[in-house]
């Protein structure tokens, strides 16, 4: 195992030196930020989970060993938080009914935001921000354990090992998840531009 | 390969994680077949798509906002602890002060309760109260005694009552106004001492009535001086406690007060000259406090005598009629001494 650099700043957070969290929060909060956000699909939303985690962390900071890294277990925490945060905005949908900023529901009882386009390589036309805009418009489109390992894998490039840490499920779950995700999205992309 | 099983495993072939059998298999499948090409393709786009997406940025106020949110975690944590120690220097005077009225209230309570306590653990109505009626001195008793005797004309004939007469009650009540037999021992006097001063007059007292034995109750101090010889005795064991309430001041007043008191019986022919004889007699012997009481064929006087010149009064009165005598000390002690004669008419 690696040796965890946000060793000594968790020792000193867990004799009560905030200062030092607040080293970990600057740290650590753009990679949690940027997970939440292709997790859950909203900025606002993930600022808040993010928000949340670091104030989970601090909370349980005394029950961490240092059996993984510190990095690891804030993703796992930003994970969990993604994943019930999502599970609220579905709800909550459900309940309030769409918006009109919400994706609209096909006959074929899947989520889309506008019909896909018909002419070839659309890609190439797009602005990247637009480009973007509908991959994590398809990522979000995804089953959250698809998504999970999507934007821990292919997007924050964490290894194998690291995921199996956070998720803590077997290596060849994750593998078999990942490529079916990945089936999924590309499924999704080709529907939204056409051809990829 | 079929096409199927290569695009099962081409995300698999993109990571670099098949055996180097299969993935022959799928290349050499891939070279044949343009749909599977297509897809693994398809497959690396979407990897280089996920891959350019480009990283947001925190906003300026996140990690003041996740600081500020820790802070106030922080103070609910440590209000938390305060609400529990913090009033500390408040605390202490409360609790000293719910100390001091616990017990306070608690002497309070034992206090209002101790009575009944000491009632219950009083015995059984014990040695009879007779031997207040004995102190000679007090009028309030000479009142009682006469009352007494009024109710209890029949002992006059039977000076020494058996004790099979039935009526314990009255048996009791008679004992200071009969003569009582000579053999009659100190410590069973004694035995009755320790009764004298507990409320026990209030019991059924045979002839006395009640406002009698309220004004037995308000002369304390002769039953005090006729229990000064008890309280030094090992009477009442049975009842400690009421040997204690009786002895501890009878005790303190033995040491300066006269004993006694001493009883005699004189059975004369004629009662009243007898009586004005034994009165002459105190009167030469220097007697202080002389109280005579007449009744119907009884004489009674009492007084205070000095202690040597006790014997001598007595062998006088023996020249008067057939005398009885009871309570007199082995030792005579200096100072005054109670005495009482009681004159009755020869059986």
């Amino acid at each position: 195992m690696q040796v965890d650099a946000d060793y000594e700043l968790v020792c000193l957070c867990q004799k009560g030196d905030t200062d030092a969290f607040e080293a970990l929060v600057e740290k650590h909060q753009k990679k949690m930020l940027n997970i939440a956000y292709r997790m859950i699909g909203n900025y606002e939303e993930a600022c808040e989970v993010v928000q949340d985690t670091f104030l989970s962390a601090y909370k349980a900071i005394q029950k961490f060993r240092g059996e993984s890294r510190f990095s690891t277990w804030l993703s796992s925490i930003v994970i969990n938080l993604s994943k019930n945060r999502i599970r609220q905005m579905k709800a909550r949908f459900h309940r309030e009914g769409p918006s009109l900023n919400d994706p609209v529901e096909t006959e074929e009882g899947r989520f889309r935001t506008e019909p896909p386009a018909r002419e070839p390589s659309i890609v190439e036309h797009l602005e990247k921000r637009e480009v973007q805009a509908k991959v994590q418009e398809c990522i979000n489109h995804l089953d959250a354990e698809y998504r999970e390992v999507l934007v821990l894998r292919d997007i924050q490039g964490f290894s194998y090992e690291e995921i199996c840490d956070i998720l803590k499920i077997p290596d060849g779950t994750i593998k078999s998840r990942l490529f079916r995700a990945r089936d999924a999205l590309k499924d999704r992309l080709k529907k939204a531009f056409g051809d990829l | 390969m079929e096409c199927k099983g290569t695009q099962e495993r081409l995300s698999a072939y993109l990571e670099e994680v098949v055996s180097p059998e299969e993935r022959k298999l799928i290349e050499g499948h891939l070279n044949s077949c343009q749909q599977c090409r297509s897809a693994f393709a398809d497959l690396k786009k979407v990897g280089e798509l996920l891959k350019d997406v480009e990283e947001v940025e925190p906003p300026a106020w996140l990690t003041q906002k996740i600081m500020s949110r820790v802070r106030a975690e922080n103070e609910r944590k440590r209000g938390v602890l305060r609400k529990l120690f913090y009033p500390l220097h408040i605390k202490v005077p409360i609790e000293a002060f719910a100390t001091v009225l616990i017990a306070v209230i608690a002497v309070y309570v034992f206090r209002a309760v101790e009575p009944e306590m000491k009632r219950a653990q009083l015995p059984a109505p014990p040695a009879p109260i007779v031997t207040r009626e004995e102190a000679p001195k007090a009028s309030q008793e000479r009142k009682a005694e006469s009352l007494a005797l009024l109710g209890k004309t029949a002992l006059k004939d039977h000076p020494p009552i058996p004790p099979a007469r039935g009526d314990e009650a009255a048996q009791k009540e008679d004992k200071p106004f009969s003569p009582q037999p000579a053999g009659e021992t100190v410590t069973a006097k004694k035995k009755e001492a320790p009764a004298e001063r507990s409320e026990e007059v209030t019991k059924p007292a045979g002839v006395l009535k009640k406002q009698d034995l309220a004004d037995l109750r308000q002369a304390p101090r002769p039953a005090a001086r006729e229990g000064e010889s008890i309280a030094l005795s090992d009477a009442a064991r049975a009842t400690p406690e009421r040997q204690k309430l009786a002895a501890a001041p009878v005790a303190r007043e033995a040491a300066v007060i006269k004993p006694g008191p001493i009883d005699v019986t004189v059975n004369v022919k004629d009662v009243k000259v007898a009586g004005q004889e034994v009165e002459k007699f105190l009167g030469q012997f220097g007697a202080r406090k002389i109280e005579r009481e007449s009744r119907e064929g009884r004489e009674v006087l009492a007084a205070e005598l000095k202690a040597q010149n006790v014997k001598e009064f007595l062998e006088k009165l023996k020249d008067i009629g057939e005398t009885k005598e009871k309570g007199i000390p082995r030792d005579i002690p200096e100072g005054d001494m109670a005495i009482r004669v009681d004159i009755v008419r020869n059986p």
